[in-house]
């Protein structure tokens, strides 16, 4: 099952994170019963557009709050405060576990 | 003998894709390329060109069919393969229960893949209307004895913890895949009203099954630019420094040149030429590739790897010199767009809606499962390479050790920042041997190396690709018991994992003549 984690920020991640550095390979993503993927910071369209020098369109993209990480297994119970309710439409997901639609539409995340 | 899934335990959390191909039989056809002349052919009636196949109707009394006997038999799935050296627009056929048309009205190398239905067996090139004149050349026919037995490679997708067994469009097989953990950052892989056109409505992007999907089911993206103007269809992703490496399976319409681009600035595609099979315009890439997935697909892809900034996942029907704005006109089938992280490509991670991680491969087997020996042993490994050569990390190819400690390491690995392959052995977190195999190891480039070391007490020695290297130390200690085999990673965890595959791998439980190394790595 995928958990969807939210910290403040990157500082609050790493700290909850540093069981899973090592000095030579940094994070360690990927254990026995767990991966992890940082996605960091989520950028959402806004309605507003920007036009380039070649007349092309562009959505203005917002940061939304937080720190973003998605876990893939076990949820140790240190992180669990961070989960968020499963997202209708996550920014990104694990392959072969996209989440089950539910009928309201959660934040985009 | 025991199955892989009894050996090695093999996990990955999420899906993954690969190629599932076909694996051909032995050649069936005799003389195919009539280099021997005649030999092994039958010609009615007279003789043909030397070192080809001319079927020339144009006169009558003239050649109307040439066959071998005894070639296929009634039932299975063959692939007939050939090439087209000469024609005047013509049409030959295959003779069967109903004549099967072949692609001879244009030259090139053709294909056809069939269910023999002829009871004789034999193998028989007709002409089908008289005024035909048709010059074949390397005819060769295989049987498709497993993997896609319609005889056209398929992306499939593996399940998870599912290992990816792949073989490469002409049936080789290419060993087990193992990929680190990547990323598609395109949310939308495989939609065309998800990329942006220019508004001068030059080219448009629509969802189509005209062509077979590497999926052999669904829709690709058909891009079409019907008049001078802009040619690109993008998404644009917002800035930034990092390698990226932008990819696609392409198959060719009616346009020649498909470019790529990621920079902000030069708005120049890396073009790639459709008909010759190459890179015509670099601009804009570092490095850039492609590769062959069969029935007419290939995936390209281009690395951007400096500190330029990028933007952009656009891929543009461009002329030679890669121009966003061009006269060119055509249609490209374009297939599983990817932008990922990093300075080479991975397999394709479909997304839709969202971005999609596939994560780390892992393969280990515990030592106990197989008769190992402490303190004798010889491990030879076959595989292909992939890394990150900018950056120090020591990649592992294999690793004899411990779970819980890497004190007691027997290894092969890569030292990516230096493209170094070297063998060493730890005990009791002491070294004992240590010897560069290889300071290039391909990366990227789908060779193969073989490596080979050989070690027990007071004594160890490796090779390389036909050869031992250095010389043998005599000064080994091998006190410590181990108890793991990690496959493309380190025995501890899988932070070290090479991205490649691995086409085989044996362990010997002695140490093995140099000689013999020498004779394994060849």
């Amino acid at each position: 099952m995928t958990h969807y984690l939210r910290f403040t920020d990157e500082a609050e991640f790493l700290f909850e994170f540093d069981a899973y550095i090592d000095d030579e390979h940094g994070l360690v993503t990927s254990g026995v019963g767990y991966d992890f993927d940082v996605i960091g910071i989520i950028y959402k369209p806004t309605d507003e557009v920007q036009v380039d020098d070649e007349g092309y369109e562009y959505p203005i993209m917002e940061a939304i709050e937080g720190w973003h990480v998605n876990w893939l297994g076990e949820l140790p119970e240190s992180l669990q405060p961070y989960a968020l309710e499963e997202p209708n439409n996550p920014v990104r997901v694990f392959a072969g576990h996209q989440p089950i639609k539910k009928d309201e539409q959660d934040e985009y995340l | 003998m025991s199955t892989f899934n009894e050996l090695i335990d093999f996990t990955r959390s999420t899906t993954g894709t690969y190629l599932d191909s076909v694996v051909y039989g032995d050649e069936l056809v005799t003389n195919g390329d009539f280099s021997n002349g005649t030999t092994g052919w039958n010609f009615r009636t007279e003789t043909p060109e030397s070192g080809r196949a001319r079927l020339n109707n144009t006169s009558l009394g003239n050649i109307t069919y040439y066959n071998q006997t005894a070639v296929g038999e009634v039932g299975k799935v063959y692939v007939l393969t050939y090439d087209v050296l000469a024609t005047n627009g013509e049409t030959l056929a295959l003779q069967q229960a109903t004549d099967l048309p072949l692609d001879t009205t244009t030259t090139g190398s053709k294909r056809l893949t069939f269910n023999w239905s002829r009871i004789s067996g034999a193998l028989t090139i007709k002409r089908l209307t008289s005024n035909t004149d048709v010059t074949v050349d390397n005819i060769s026919v295989k049987e498709v004895i497993g993997g896609q037995v319609s005889g056209t490679p398929l992306l499939k997708t593996a399940a998870i913890n599912e290992p990816r067994f792949e073989y490469d469009a002409q049936g080789n097989a290419l060993g087990l895949l193992i990929e680190e953990a990547r990323t598609n950052l395109l949310e939308y892989s495989n939609q065309a009203n998800q990329l942006s056109y220019n508004a001068d409505g030059a080219a448009t992007g629509v969802d189509t099954t005209e062509v077979t999907s590497l999926a052999g089911s669904g829709t690709v993206i058909k891009l079409n630019k019907t008049s001078g103007g802009y040619g690109f269809a993008r998404v644009f992703y917002g800035s930034t420094t990092n390698a990226q490496t932008l990819s696609a399976f392409v198959k060719k319409g009616t346009a020649r040149y498909i470019g790529f681009r990621q920079l902000a600035s030069p708005s120049t595609h890396t073009t790639f030429d459709l008909e010759t099979n190459t890179w015509v315009q670099t601009v804009g890439s570092t490095s850039r590739g492609y590769e062959d997935y069969g029935n007419g697909w290939i995936r390209l892809w281009v690395v951007s790897d400096d500190s330029n900034s990028k933007e952009w996942a656009s891929l543009c029907i461009t002329n030679s010199g890669g121009s966003e704005s061009n006269s060119e006109t055509g249609t490209v089938y374009v297939y599983g767009i990817q932008r990922e992280t990093g300075t080479f490509p991975t397999s394709y991670i479909p997304t839709s809606g969202s971005t999609v991680t596939r994560t780390i491969d892992s393969a280990v087997a515990t030592l106990s499962d197989f008769y190992y020996r402490q303190k004798n042993g010889s491990m030879v490994v076959e595989f292909t390479s992939k890394y990150n050569a900018s950056t120090e990390l020591f990649k592992r190819v294999c690793e004899i050790g411990n779970t819980g400690t890497s004190d007691n390491r027997i290894l092969t690995y890569v030292k990516t920042d230096e493209t170094k392959l070297s063998s060493s052995v730890r005990d009791n977190d002491s070294p004992q041997y240590s010897e560069t195999l290889t300071s290039s190891l391909p990366n990227g480039t789908g060779v193969y190396s073989k490596a080979a070391m050989a070690w027990e007490i007071n004594n160890a020695h490796a090779a390389f690709d036909g050869n031992v290297v250095g010389s043998v130390d005599t000064d080994v200690s091998l006190t410590q018991t181990r108890d793991t085999l990690g496959i493309m990673r380190s025995t501890t965890g899988t932070t070290a994992t090479l991205t490649g595959h691995i086409k085989s791998i044996q362990y010997y439980p002695l140490r093995v003549a140099d000689a013999k190394l020498e004779t394994l790595t060849s």
